[in-house]
């Protein structure tokens, strides 16, 4: 009898035990899983960042961004000498650089239904980063200076940056 | 198979049950002691990103004040500080910029070395970019840093209505193999000088050759009377109608003109 009632003692603490482990690693398992989305939006922050800073000229919007830039693939694309990009670009780029048959457009926007944050290229879109509440780019008085913020979709505190642009125009 | 049929009608033990519970709690707590670190670095990844983000808008704030010359010529003590951003509580970014700035050589380091050890020097630019370390902290633990060094160049200078200073030539007055030297310096129209402007010399070699240590990047230009001056016997002997001396200054593709004093040949 007694050797019951301490099995199911025990039984007991290791039920107790294990669903307060579980409990935790539940927890756990939610803040590791915020944690990876902030990561992951950081990430994509750097990204856009690193694209933005060589852009020639930037379009603000409510929830996207839209931007030109010196065509990366022109090299291999139109067998172009590598001194015709000169890096940096002078400001203003000069006219060789700025025609527009050597510019792209990029453009990066909030897919609201989706919660992603998608990019056109070249007519082609894809999803940059997945499980996105909210996107802005704010830029300052003379375009030099770009902000960038995105949070998650339970739009909790999410991960911001600036950017310089050094070719923009004012 | 015998055991099998003996354990089957006897179950186990309290010691095994409390031995079994032993070895699971024991794994267990490996197994949550992984997940604690794991969730650790993580964490730890998660500041990191979040201060490198930090880093790249301090950068980008130095750079658009640095745009401006009269802030770039400045003694940097605007950003020579501890920052705090209320978007990052956690954070504090301190920064170190080194006023003085760092030489370049022009055009480059590789053409430039051959000059090195040569009286004449190589061609500096002296201040052509300043050094600003960035370190990131979210606690009082060391290891918590981030830290990145880059470089603000000077912002591109704009030469309209620039006014050029010439001394020299000392002495004004120069015999046979004796020598005079010119310095030059050039400000743009609000006085502010061009730190990083290279000059090219020419001088007249009917009178002069240009001395062995004239430094190169022209700030600075010496020159020696080695030659003798033979005047035209017909027609009648006049002075020279050429300034002797020229000097060359280009920013930007904007030719800043330059007219030096002439040298009396007695």
């Amino acid at each position: 009898m007694i050797e019951v009632l301490l099995s199911l003692i025990l039984v007991g603490i290791i039920l107790g035990l294990v669903a307060r482990g579980y409990q935790v690693l539940n927890q756990l398992s939610v803040v590791s899983y915020k944690m990876s989305q902030k990561l992951e939006l950081s990430s994509f922050l750097r990204r856009l960042g690193a694209e933005l800073s060589g852009a020639l000229t930037v379009t603000p919007g409510v929830d996207q961004v839209t931007f030109t830039k010196t065509d990366p693939t022109l090299n291999l694309e139109h067998d172009e000498a590598r001194d015709r990009l000169p890096w940096p670009l002078p400001e203003p780029p000069p006219a060789s650089v700025n025609l527009d048959a050597l510019n792209v457009t990029v453009r990066y926007f909030l897919d609201g239904t989706n919660k992603e944050i998608k990019r056109t290229y070249r007519g082609v879109t894809s999803t940059s980063v997945a499980n996105v509440g909210a996107f802005s780019v704010t830029f300052d008085q003379q375009n030099k200076l770009a902000t960038l913020s995105v949070k998650p979709d339970d739009n909790t505190s999410g991960a911001t940056t600036t950017v310089y642009l050094p070719v923009v125009r004012p | 198979m015998l055991f099998y049929w003996k354990m089957k009608d006897k179950g186990l033990s309290l010691t095994e049950v409390v031995i079994s519970l032993f070895l699971l709690s024991f794994v267990a707590l490996i197994v949550l002691s992984m997940t604690q670190t794991g969730f650790l670095h993580q964490k730890r990844n998660q500041e990191l990103a979040r201060a490198s983000l930090l880093a790249s808008k301090t950068i980008a704030e130095i750079r658009i004040w640095a745009h401006d010359v009269g802030n770039f010529q400045s003694d940097w003590s605007t950003y020579n500080t501890t920052l705090t951003y209320p978007e990052f509580p956690n954070h504090k970014v301190e920064v170190r910029a080194l006023a003085a700035g760092r030489p370049l050589q022009s055009p480059s380091n590789e053409l430039e070395s051959q000059w090195e050890g040569d009286p004449r020097g190589t061609r500096d630019l002296p201040r052509a970019v300043v050094p600003v370390e960035i370190t990131v902290k979210w606690s009082g633990n060391d290891r918590d840093t981030f830290r990145i060094l880059t470089y603000v160049a000077e912002p591109s200078r704009d030469v309209t209505g620039a006014t050029y200073s010439i001394t020299g030539p000392t002495p004004d007055s120069l015999g046979m193999n004796q020598s005079t030297r010119y310095a030059v310096s050039v400000n743009d129209a609000s006085g502010r000088p061009f730190q990083n402007l290279l000059f090219t010399w020419k001088a007249d070699n009917r009178y002069f050759t240009e001395a062995p240590d004239s430094p190169r990047n022209g700030r600075e230009f010496r020159i020696v009377r080695d030659k003798i001056v033979k005047p035209p016997t017909s027609p009648p002997p006049v002075p020279p109608s050429v300034s002797p001396v020229q000097c060359y200054a280009n920013f930007g593709g904007v030719n800043i003109p330059i007219i030096p004093k002439a040298v009396r040949l007695p």
